[in-house]
């Protein structure tokens, strides 16, 4: 057997490079116009009325692959299973809104400065390359006709004899989580990755963009992101650490719900969606968020929601929060509101019988679970948030959309957040 | 065993210079995503009568993350709008809008107009760029003014003031004035510098900088519904280093942080078939709009950089143009490189894919000015009726130096 000697001045110098390739270049945040290597589009929408169309792109010029789960998100009330629900509040007195949180996985390569585009609801089939488009001819996807997916021009290759992107079918809300990883499948703190979402109403073709948040890991071979199964979002850009911290809080100024426009005479309405930082995929267990929104009005008015609750996903109206037709940031409270997100301070059990439930320490939270490097997924601070927004401008009964990024305040510190990966 | 000592040392050297370098790429650059002490709104369009098509205004936002105490913004309308070279009453963006009316060439202009906001604690603030706020339209008037709408009240106690507003004896919008775009249409930037406020105002390196953000929304009114396109404002954070003489510099180690070095724009190429309506007749179009980071406003020099474009497609093949940026740059992207869209390496039959990745480098730049570049895009579906979405650039690396003089 050959041995092979590994000089250590070359392979510092790899390492060397391998940060100057990799850094992500900024402060340690959740970033929604840098590349990272975790990549989360927090709004997916594919319902039947609406479509999303994804983009992603490697920013490097090498060859990345690309691990990727859509998440499932549509609830359904413990005991009324017909009636769709996005918090407890939604569903009849005694009962929970169950979310379903289950992940579908698949794997793509992206050659170097590639981009590569999918509709969610068909998916893509894989092409390599299928014939491009010419000068003068319409350039478009066609339909496979066995599958129903569709086949683009373009080279998209999936990974591991995946051989497309999957379709969610036409009953679908939640997001879309990739992050980029080696050869072996496991997770690679490359930070080229980067994206877009577009929303479109199937019925008036209305769209909306927003910037995939992406975020950097620490590139450190010995103290950055490793191959435990579990992704740690516990890096202050500085000592140990694998991804970014998530944001201490979030914050976005949006027109009171119910507003009409000046200049449109359209009323003017906003949905908010937040996903956890932290996402049990391993457990099939989502992760409980504990949030105070503080709003600011033009005169400088404060209204808050104390204590508000969800797993796994929201996706909600200014006018229904805290709970349906009873929100605080609506017209009636002026016309413009600045509103604040925060993760609440408090511990809450992951796993076990008391799941959700509060706590001091694992001992309160009986059956608790380990993660896949034997993190105990008992008493942990409530998990961090991240989202987007959209505004609705209506009129005679049509709506114009504009998603929007929200704006991120500090980090988080300590435990932070974790993302189990399933094996 | 010493060889082993020896290269863990050599390796540990090998990483710990790695880490400065880190240290060293890790400074800050501009931002979509936090608070900010300069707030640069790229486009902003009026055109409230549709003589460029669509009836279009831009409602500005602008915030404050201050929890206590008042924050100042001097903010300066920068004015791209040009006029057609035979009829100099037509305003245009570029010659198709002359030439439409027969008007000749668009001649290019640049003028600013600058103002001042003051924002309370935490106050956020929105107007639409063709109506600005004038005296008597801020919230919080005072002081000593009831609250809106009875701002033309004086008051000294809250009895004095009609149906319960409140009379407001302590921070207000005191010393805000916002015009109205200088000319109808419009287009233009918006750049905000965060001042400390008071007698003595300065930009603001105190503790409490980098607390102001901006969003803007381009609404058009289409025949039966309304279009917005909505973006995050760029902010470029103060690093607390004092500015001298009204020199702004953006750059490491200077007051605030560097422009990008590289922005990137995903995209899908125009032309190509929308891909969930798969209709042929409905088609992806892009405008980008790119402003140099760099502005001169004690000589009303507008900054000035050529755009280096290197655009990518699907089978990782790449394109390459370059265009001038010269104050303010908005085209739809296959008019970048050529007045034939169709034949245009942006244009989808060209490029051969429907997504593409475009990198922009701004270089040259006229000194002491730099030749940073920021920019947004904004995604166009169907047609010039048809519905669209603004979003951010992203980007990477840092410009080398940047500098915005203040008159």
């Amino acid at each position: 057997m050959q041995l092979v000697k590994r000089s250590p001045w070359l392979m510092g110098l790899g390492v060397l490079l391998a940060g100057l390739v990799t850094a992500p270049g900024a402060r340690a945040d959740v970033t929604s116009d840098e590349s990272g290597t975790l990549l989360i589009y927090p709004k997916v929408v594919s319902d039947g009325a609406r479509d999303t169309l994804i983009q992603m792109s490697n920013r490097t010029n090498s060859v990345v692959m690309v691990h990727c789960f859509y998440i499932n998100a549509s609830g359904s009330c413990s005991a009324t299973v017909d009636q769709s629900c996005e918090i407890d509040a939604d569903c009849p007195t005694s009962e929970t809104c169950i979310r379903q949180c289950n992940a579908t996985n698949f794997e793509l390569v992206l050659t170097a400065q590639q981009p590569v585009q999918w509709r969610v609801s068909t998916g893509r089939l894989t092409t390599i390359p299928s014939a491009p488009c010419r000068p003068g001819q319409t350039c478009q996807c066609t339909v496979d006709s066995s599958s129903g997916q569709l086949v683009c021009p373009g080279m998209l290759i999936g990974q591991n004899n995946a051989s497309f992107v999957p379709p969610v079918g036409t009953d679908f809300v939640g997001e879309l989580k990739c992050y980029q990883i080696n050869a072996d499948g496991d997770p690679l703190p490359g930070n080229a990755l980067k994206g877009t979402a577009t929303i479109q109403d199937l019925g008036t073709g209305q769209i909306s963009e927003y910037n995939a948040l992406a975020v950097a890991a620490n590139a450190d071979p010995v103290n950055g992101l490793n191959s435990d199964g579990e992704l740690r979002l516990n890096f202050s850009g500085s000592g140990a650490g694998e991804l970014n911290y998530c944001p201490q809080s979030l914050v976005f100024t949006a027109n009171a719900d119910g507003v009409v426009d000046s200049f449109t005479g359209a009323t003017i309405t906003t949905e908010l969606t937040l996903v956890p930082c932290s996402e049990l995929l391993e457990e099939d267990v989502p992760a409980p968020v504990r949030l105070r929104f503080v709003g600011y009005n033009e005169f400088e008015q404060s209204l808050s929601i104390e204590a508000f609750s969800f797993e796994c996903f929201l996706n909600r109206g200014l006018a229904n929060l805290p709970v349906n037709n009873g929100g605080i940031f609506v017209n009636g409270n002026q016309d413009l509101w600045k509103i604040r997100i925060a993760p609440r301070p408090v511990n809450v059990c992951y796993t076990g019988s008391n799941r959700g439930g509060s706590c001091s320490s694992d001992a309160d939270c009986p059956g608790a679970l380990t993660g896949p490097a034997g993190t105990p997924l008992g008493c942990l601070p409530a998990s961090g948030v991240l989202g987007v927004a959209e505004e609705f401008y209506s009129n005679n009964g049509l709506a114009g959309t504009a998603a929007f990024n929200l704006r991120h305040e500090g980090s988080r510190s300590g435990f932070g957040d974790i993302i189990t990966l399933p094996e | 065993m010493i060889s082993v000592v020896k290269a863990a040392t050599r390796w540990a050297f090998c990483a710990a210079a790695s880490v400065v370098i880190f240290a060293g790429i890790a400074s800050a650059r501009s931002t979509t995503n936090r608070p900010a002490s300069i707030v640069v709104w790229p486009k902003i369009v009026v055109d409230t009568t549709g003589a460029w098509g669509t009836p279009t205004d831009t409602k500005l936002m602008l915030s404050s993350t201050n929890p206590s105490g008042i924050k100042q913004a001097h903010c300066f309308y920068i004015n791209a709008t040009g006029h057609c070279s035979l009829n100099n009453a037509v305003a245009c963006r570029n010659s198709l809008d002359c030439s439409l009316r027969e008007a000749g060439e668009c001649v290019p202009s640049w003028s600013e107009t600058d103002f001042d906001v003051v924002l309370t604690q935490e106050q956020p603030l929105a107007w639409y760029a063709s109506d600005g706020l004038a005296r008597g339209q801020f919230p919080l008037e005072g002081p000593f003014r009831c609250n809106a709408p009875f701002n033309n009240f004086q008051c000294f106690t809250d009895a004095q003031c009609p149906n319960g507003v409140g009379c407001n004896s302590g921070q207000s919008n005191l010393g805000s004035a916002i015009p109205p775009a200088p000319e109808d249409p419009f287009i233009g930037a918006l750049v905000c510098v965060q001042y400390t406020g008071g007698s003595q105002s300065v930009p603001d390196q105190t503790a409490t900088r980098n607390r102001l953000y901006g969003d803007a929304t381009i609404v058009r009114l289409l025949e039966e519904q309304a279009d917005p396109a909505r973006y995050n404002a760029i902010g470029l954070e103060a690093s607390g280093q004092p500015v001298q003489d009204g020199r702004l510099v953006l750059a490491e180690g200077g007051n605030y942080a560097s422009c990008p070095g590289v922005l990137i724009l995903s995209h899908l190429f125009d032309g190509a078939v929308d891909p969930i309506s798969n209709t042929p007749a409905v088609q992806y179009g892009t405008e980008l709009t790119l402003v140099p980071c760099s502005n001169d406003f004690l000589t009303q020099t507008p900054g000035r950089a050529v755009a280096q474009f290197l655009v990518f497609n699907e089978f990782e093949q790449r394109f390459s143009t370059s265009r001038t940026v010269d104050c303010l740059f908005d085209s739809v992207l296959s008019r970048i490189d050529t007045r034939n869209p169709s034949r245009s390496i942006f244009s989808a039959g060209v490029a051969g894919s429907l997504a593409g990745q475009t990198r922009i480098r701004g270089v040259g730049g006229v000194p002491p000015l730099g030749s940073g570049l920021l920019g947004v895009a904004r995604a166009v579906l169907g047609g010039v009726a048809a519905s669209s979405a603004a979003y951010d650039l992203h980007q990477q690396g840092n410009a080398r130096s940047d500098l915005i003089i203040l008159p």
